[in-house]
């Protein structure tokens, strides 16, 4: 944003979640969820041949 | 046409996409700085007497342009931006900025990365939390929809207002805790995402997700809007009822700056597993202008603060070795554990070797408190009554 003594003039930004941005969210959502789930697992499995 | 050709071909021809109320407007474009290092080309197009515009970033548009090829659909689109900017009044004037009495209720705050944001920093008044950094906006307005209007607060705004980042901070903090926010179950946040006009309730939306463990809880925390939605870590009132319900501290997976994945309890994963998690889903998914952390955090409900999780393992540590050197004293009688020793004590210690019954009972009693303050930790494994 740039304001000046002399211009008084500001910039903003306008910004929303388009389709892509909301399909990569889930993808990372899932992405988060499905590796808990494979390490949970991994350390079952760890547990149960210890 | 390249970048440079493209950017120039903009600034030359778009008026010519505008109707004439834009007949006498400036047309600039500005290379900004934005965070984590990007920096980005704003086109500002300026009516006549506007104080406030908006800037419309040419990259992304440039890139949709040699993607579809069509110039003058591309010029439209930017147009259009434009125009629907002017459609959407904003509620505040120049003047009303200008003044921090008038402005200080829409003041917001964002949760960024630091070590990313050198140099955005700069010329921007912010807070440090832990490896992250606190930056403050203005809302201008707007909805999830059609768009949200915002403008960050820079050093030279923070000047005309005459306060310090304290004052900006503490304001911002307060805005916070009164601002909307979402915590959902990870299921519940995709199938809203995913399926916003079902009842999340429908027994088919289960059949359409990839199969989610119910006892693996994970939760999501954003704004309402969805937009910078980290900042919610700094609500603590939002945060210790977040603990509460989930039965005390918990961790925090940094998703992007717009939400945060709340864990209650590791379930045996360390955290070094956690940050791979954390940086394999930052790398592989997510767009570079919304990174904010690769580490893993924790909230500490008693201290009522986030802490990155190595720092937090410290912190219980030493809980750990305090609860220890509390069964010392007892078992031994005096305060000794860090304490020189005197000339001669060595003889006095000798009679110390039989424990009276009551010191064996403070001795349970610190061993007990030792085993709480473990338990605690989030990060060690424990299951947590649901």
């Amino acid at each position: 944003m740039k304001t000046t003594n002399d211009e008084k003039n500001m910039n903003y930004d306008y910004e929303h979640m388009d389709s892509d941005a909301l399909k990569k969210r889930i993808l990372a959502y899932r992405k988060m969820s499905e590796a808990m789930t494979r390490a949970a697992e991994a350390i079952k499995q760890k547990g149960a041949k210890a | 046409m390249n970048y440079d050709e493209f950017k120039n071909h903009v600034e030359e021809n778009i008026k010519g996409f505008l109707d004439e109320s834009y007949e006498n407007a400036s047309v600039q474009i500005n290379t900004v700085i934005k965070n984590n290092g990007r920096e980005l080309d704003a086109l500002q197009i300026r009516k006549e007497g506007e104080t406030i515009t908006p800037s419309i970033y040419l990259n992304d548009i440039f890139k949709n342009y040699e993607q579809n090829g069509d110039l003058d659909k591309v010029m439209q689109q930017i147009a259009d931006t434009r125009v629907a900017a002017d459609r959407t009044q904003l509620p505040i004037s120049i003047d009303d900025i200008t003044n921090f009495d008038s402005i200080k209720g829409k003041i917001d705050c964002r949760l960024l990365n630091m070590e990313k944001n050198e140099e955005y920093l700069k010329d921007r008044p912010f807070t440090q939390v832990e490896d992250l950094a606190v930056v403050y906006s203005i809302d201008l307005g707007g909805n999830e929809t059609d768009g949200k209007m915002s403008t960050v607060i820079t050093d030279n705004l923070m000047g005309q207002w005459g306060i310090s980042t304290e004052e900006l901070h503490s304001v911002a903090m307060e805005n916070l805790e009164n601002s909307d926010s979402k915590f959902m179950s990870m299921r519940d946040t995709i199938v809203a995402l995913m399926f916003p006009d079902m009842d999340p309730s429908d027994p088919q939306i289960d059949m359409m997700l990839p199969p989610m463990d119910p006892d693996k809880a994970m939760y999501v925390l954003t704004s309402d809007d969805k937009m910078y939605g980290a900042k919610l870590l700094l609500n603590t009132e939002k945060m210790d009822d977040i603990a509460e319900k989930l039965g005390g501290d918990f961790i925090v997976l940094p998703s992007s700056v717009h939400e945060s994945i709340i864990l209650p309890n590791a379930e045996g994963i360390s955290r070094e597993e956690l940050e791979g998690i954390v940086q394999s889903v930052n790398s592989t998914v997510l767009e570079p202008q919304d990174f904010l952390s690769d580490n893993v955090y924790c909230y500490d409900a008693q201290a009522h603060e986030l802490l990155r999780a190595d720092h937090y393992e410290e912190k219980a540590a030493e809980k750990v070795q305090m609860a220890a050197v509390g069964e010392k004293e007892s078992a031994y009688g005096a305060k000794e554990a860090f304490e020189a020793k005197e000339p001669g004590a060595e003889k006095k210690d000798a009679h110390r070797e039989r424990k009276s019954v009551k010191a064996q009972i403070a001795e349970k009693k610190d061993i007990i408190s030792k085993t709480a303050a473990e338990k605690a930790n989030p990060l060690k494994n424990h299951q947590v009554e649901k």
